[in-house]
């Protein structure tokens, strides 16, 4: 065969694709245990998930703060940053692996349509999930 | 011939004669079993005993040469370690393998497979050649355990029969010839590592594969070429992130 070059885009998001899997695997399961069975089991106790306590977390509020003083002011963006891993994270593995079936039900062809069209979606969610967060007060 | 109460087994067996018809077609056999006999010890007997015409490989009838791979009922199967017995359609129907040229009867061209895994590099590259009177390259046990799995390999292609993406693309450097790649990167004796990778990180390399996992369900040796083609992309991938984040560094 001749020599091809090397492929330097696909490993990008192949990246993405096996971080963002990675990411998922770990925290999505406990985000969704979290927000559902935690609270029957009490394993969360309610009044913690109130909305004004959940807004003094995302604030950084020291009080609630989980770092201690020194790394207080991290409370705030570690809420956002989970978000934005899990929504990015979430949504680029998800659409490379819906890329790939569709690769393999003979769209394979369409590589060079299919490729910005999920990608594209995948960034746009991310960008929206990033507005969000950071959006909150 | 036939004992009275010898067991019957009819097979359905794909045929392709160019020299006598353009078109291929299926014929049927119907012969005397044993429950010790596998799909190659039928081919065998039909060869032997009804039609001296019917062509297929094989050679060690243990698994080891690679060369009986056909596909019965569909699936991708080394016909010598393949029994009758398991089978429980009727007719068997056996057939070439599938995404290869047919040249005769259950013969398939392999020379796209060949060239293949010429282009992975299967060979120790050196940066420092040592003169051969300074003796080989040695090499521990643990170090040889790291590519073991990958150099089982014993080159049926029934991994490359298996493989959606081969069949639906003969530009793809598939199953076999990646684990092959890895085999060598693996190997504590090859300084290759860069050559060898940038000749199978390409579009139709390693990146083609979207991970069905056939070739791994098929592969007779328990390589996992699918699992050798994630470890390639891993490698590869993190070596372009380090080369463009540290772009001088040594890779
Ligand atoms: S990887 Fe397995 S299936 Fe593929 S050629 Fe090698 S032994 Fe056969
Ligand atoms: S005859 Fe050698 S592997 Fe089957």
């Amino acid at each position: 065969m001749a020599a091809a070059e090397v492929d330097r885009v696909t490993p990008m998001f192949w990246g993405l694709f096996s971080a963002g899997g990675f990411v998922v695997a770990f925290l999505l399961p406990v985000f969704i245990f979290m927000n559902s069975l935690a609270y029957g089991l009490h394993v969360v106790p309610w009044e913690k998930v109130e909305y004004g306590g959940a807004l003094r977390w995302i604030r950084g509020d020291p009080a609630t703060a989980l770092l201690g003083s020194t790394l207080g002011w991290l409370g705030g963006w570690l809420p956002k940053l989970f978000l934005v891993l899990i929504i990015g994270g979430g949504l680029f593995h998800g659409l490379h692996r819906f890329k790939y079936v569709l690769y393999d039900v003979g769209l394979h062809r369409a590589k060079k349509v299919l490729d910005p069209i999920l990608y594209g979606i995948a960034a746009a969610g991310t960008v929206a999930a990033v507005v969000l967060a950071f959006s909150f007060p | 011939m036939a004992d009275r109460g010898t067991k019957m087994i009819k097979l359905r067996i794909s045929r392709y004669r160019p020299e006598r018809s353009g078109e291929p077609f299926d014929q049927e056999f119907t012969i005397p079993y044993r429950d010790d006999m596998v799909v190659l010890d039928a081919l065998n007997y039909i060869k032997d005993h009804i039609d001296p015409t019917l062509t297929y490989r094989w050679s060690c009838r243990m698994g080891i040469c690679g060369s009986c791979g056909a596909n019965v009922d569909g699936t991708p199967k080394l016909t010598c370690a393949l029994y009758l017995r398991d089978l429980k359609k009727r007719p068997v129907l056996i057939e070439p393998l599938a995404n290869f040229a047919v040249l005769k009867d259950l013969v398939v061209d392999i020379e796209p497979f060949m060239e293949k895994l010429e282009a992975a590099k299967p060979y120790i590259i050196r940066k420092d050649e040592r003169p051969i009177e300074r003796g080989e390259y040695r090499q521990t046990p643990e170090e040889l355990e790291l590519y073991r799995q990958q150099s089982l390999c014993i080159n049926c292609m029934l991994c490359y029969s298996a493989c959606p993406v081969y069949g639906h693309d003969e530009k793809f450097l598939g199953p076999a010839a990646s684990a092959l790649a890895l085999r060598y990167e693996l190997d504590s004796r090859d300084q290759g590592s860069e050559e060898r990778l940038a000749a199978v990180a390409t579009e139709h390399g390693i990146w083609q594969c979207t991970f069905v996992g056939e070739c791994s369900v098929v592969c007779p040796k328990h390589v996992d070429p699918a699992g050798a083609i994630q470890q390639l992309k891993a490698l590869a991938a993190t070596r372009l992130m380090k080369a463009m984040l540290l772009p001088l560094a040594p890779r």
